[in-house]
């Protein structure tokens, strides 16, 4: 059924269950592997090793010692969009 | 990671987040994603935990949506849960009878499952609740 673990690196790990008032899913900045990468607007790789997604970062509000943020997930799997931008000779190999 | 207890006077009391206190059948299902673990479900208690108190104490809660409001499973799977591969489900009635609260929680149709605590043993048993991991048939991936 797919749920093989590979080594995937997340920029953010979120659990897509896990969304709050505003629509959005929510984690916290302190769960990122690279804080330094999760700025409003950056789209990063987050989810988990078995479905990991594309994802927009919307907002980072401070919380207590740290920051939550919110996350919009983007359509379909990340490899989706591997392949089309492949197919455009936008990826560089 | 953070692993220092939350001061509950920090946390955002998941009362004003309640939408709903209407009393649903006992057939209501609630839909789970994968991956369908003890580990991710301890690991999403513990961070609602450092954000949600619940009754003035931290929340360990997780998430599901639940077939209420026009919402049925293959709708949540489609248009909620599209990213997961698998997904798993149970009842309120199951969750109730293992004395579970369950909380009608910001946008319907999603709903938090209070557990007593972030630990795996804890989310094991809520997961025993859980039927077979199926394939999702509405994953948006081709493969």
């Amino acid at each position: 059924m797919g749920t093989e673990q590979r080594d995937i690196d997340l920029d953010i790990p979120c659990d897509v269950h896990q969304v709050d008032g505003t629509g959005y899913v929510w984690t916290f900045l302190s769960e990122a592997r690279d804080p330094s990468l999760i700025v409003e607007g950056a789209i990063v790789i987050s989810g988990d090793e078995i479905d990991p997604v594309l994802a927009r970062v919307r907002q980072l509000s401070p919380r207590g010692s740290g920051s939550k943020v919110h996350l919009e997930i983007l359509p379909g799997d990340p490899r989706e969009y591997v392949e089309a931008l492949s197919r455009a000779h936008l990826m560089r190999t | 990671m953070s692993t220092l207890p939350p001061d509950p006077r920090q946390l955002e009391p998941i009362e004003g987040e309640v939408r709903s206190t209407e009393s649903l059948g006992n057939d209501v299902e609630a839909v789970r994603g994968g991956p369908l673990t003890a580990e991710k479900l301890a690991d999403q208690a513990r961070l609602q935990s450092l954000e949600y108190s619940w009754r003035g104490r931290p929340m360990h809660a997780v998430s599901v949506f639940c077939t209420v409001d026009g919402w049925d499973v293959g709708t949540i799977l489609g248009e909620i849960l599209p990213t997961r591969s698998t997904f798993a489900t149970t009842s309120l009635g199951e969750l109730r009878a293992a004395d579970h609260v369950v909380l009608a929680t910001h946008q319907s149709p999603h709903f938090d499952i209070v557990l007593s605590a972030a630990t795996e043993e804890e989310a094991g048993r809520l997961l025993s609740l859980f039927g077979e991991a199926r394939a999702n048939p509405h994953r948006s991936r081709r493969i």
